[in-house]
């Protein structure tokens, strides 16, 4: 089966005699723990069937001046597209999770304004390997052994040691900082602007800053580098991005270097890019207006008290987004679909609980670097989100 | 025995990062050189404390948390405590808790009270 605990989409994944195996830790977890907590078809936290739960939904959309569809990352690219259209057939917004996690960055590669590459090309090709504000350890485990560093690849097969030069930047030594010893370098960032700052004027010969002149001198050395961006770059860019994707620009006027967003939600990349397909924009998007703006993301429409209606899928905001933000969810009506009992689940006027993406219903899903794969569920139910937002999308 | 510690506030670093063991567990990990020098030991419950917010969480040692501070796994109560300027990392307060560790419903009560 292909793991959806993450954006790696592991694709290894057998179960045998009641073992699962080829997981990561994460993967083990969502997989063997995916019965518990599941979420209940309520109205005002009463217990009634799907049907009516899904009515409910339709009306409460319905009579809504200004609805929101938000999340929609662990869903499938067949149900997003649904969730699609129940927005744009209310003149609503829609927006994820990307549009304060990685979505400048997936947008950056789907305008092409930087270069990219799949995993595959990464594993056989890669020389220099950067982690920048990632700790791949902990949120994409099989990141390294399966893709990046650790593998023999078509071109790298001497091993990690001699065919790889792994440079990690962060705030702090992470259980991958450690691992940057032999053939390896770990920059300790206070500022990623400064930083970036500083890899421009290496490029030009100067000095910097921070000493980066013999990571560029690795990555001449090679036809194939590649940097891995999480939320510790995009946050620590505060919002200039423009700088940091003139730098990987500007080093490849010298040598090649790609450019992947470390990983995120398993199909957050699926939003991005079946939407960006349907408008041209890959979050915060106005059907009413006909356009993105920040003023549309879902935590600035709270913010600003300018939605009244909200159909949260396979995402939990009450635990995820700063108090600041979702103290104001209490005054907007929610309508969960989840397969699990959620914080957000817990406290919406309507609840419906949904199959679980590549263990309980099938579809396609969008690993991080934009390869397509087709989930293969262990178990089937009817009622996964497609039959669901089907079934609200006729409601309205 | 009355504990130094118990009377000092220290500031700190916090970054909020996953964790495999997060989301319901009540945990932050503090780096042991920051731990010995605040005295704090692993076990001991603390509140870290930004603004007028504050969460009680149990402290274990972690060598790779941030060396003047801590991480505390994505959860209710790192997003209890952050904002979107400071979403991943952030200054705030350590100080040996007077009660015990906060409960998810504690903090879901604060949000929902906000009506």
């Amino acid at each position: 089966m292909i793991c959806t605990a993450c954006s790696c989409l592991c694709d290894d994944i057998e179960l045998e005699d009641g073992k699962i195996l080829n997981a990561c830790e994460r993967g083990y977890k969502h997989i063997s723990e995916y019965r518990q907590n599941r979420a209940k078809n309520s109205v005002n936290g009463k217990e009634l069937d799907l049907d009516k739960a899904i009515e409910a939904a339709a009306e409460i959309l319905k009579s809504a001046s200004s609805p929101v569809i938000y999340g929609m990352d662990t869903i499938t690219v067949e149900a997003q597209k649904l969730a699609i259209k129940i927005a744009e057939k209310l003149g609503g917004y829609i927006d994820d999770n990307s549009s304060f996690c990685l979505g400048e960055f997936v947008e950056a590669i789907l305008k092409k304004e930087v270069p990219s590459a799949t995993l595959d090309q990464v594993r056989d090709y890669a020389y220099v390997i950067i982690y920048w504000g990632t700790n791949v350890y902990r949120s994409l485990p099989r990141h390294m052994s399966k893709y990046t560093y650790y593998p023999r690849g078509a071109k790298r097969n001497r091993g990690y040691d001699e065919d790889r030069f792994l440079v990690v930047i962060d705030i702090r030594k992470s259980e991958i900082a450690k691992l940057a010893k032999k053939n390896a370098k770990f920059i300790k960032v206070e500022n990623d602007v400064e930083l970036v700052e500083s890899f421009l004027k290496a490029v030009e010969g100067k000095a910097s800053k921070y000493d980066v002149g013999g990571v560029i001198r690795e990555m001449k050395r090679a036809d194939f580098n590649v940097v891995f961006g999480g939320l510790g770059l995009k946050y620590g860019l505060k919002g200039n991005y423009g700088l940091f994707f003139e730098f990987i620009r500007k080093m490849n006027e010298i040598t090649p270097l790609y450019f992947l967003p470390s990983g995120f939600h398993s199909n957050m990349r699926g939003f991005n890019e079946t939407l960006f397909e349907t408008v041209g924009a890959v979050n915060k998007f106005s059907f009413s207006e006909k356009k993105s703006d920040r003023a549309f993301e879902f935590s600035e429409l709270l913010r600003r008290n300018a939605i009244d209606a909200a159909l949260i899928i396979g995402t939990d905001p009450v635990s995820s987004l700063p108090y600041d933000v979702s103290r104001n969810l209490m005054a907007v009506k929610k309508i969960t679909i989840d397969p699990k009992n959620t914080l957000t689940a817990s406290i919406s006027e309507v609840s419906i609980r949904s199959a679980l993406s590549g263990i309980e219903s099938g579809g396609e899903m969008v690993r991080s670097d934009g390869v397509r794969q087709k989930l293969r569920p262990i178990e089937k139910t009817e009622y996964d989100d497609v039959y669901i937002l089907k079934k609200i999308l006729e409601g309205l | 025995m009355l504990r130094i510690a118990r009377l000092l506030k220290f500031e700190a670093l916090i970054i909020v990062a996953r964790h495999s063991a997060e989301q319901k567990e009540t945990v932050i990990y503090l780096n042991p050189e920051f731990a010995k020098r605040s005295g704090i030991k692993e076990g001991d419950i603390v509140s870290v404390v930004k603004g007028d917010r504050r969460v009680n969480l149990k402290v274990k040692l972690l060598d790779t948390a941030p060396e003047d501070g801590g991480i505390i796994p994505n959860s209710i109560f790192a997003s209890y405590l952050s904002d979107f300027q400071n979403f991943k990392s952030f200054r705030a307060y350590i100080e040996i808790a007077e009660g015990g560790e906060s409960k998810v419903e504690d903090i879901l009560k604060i949000v929902m009270d906000k009506k």
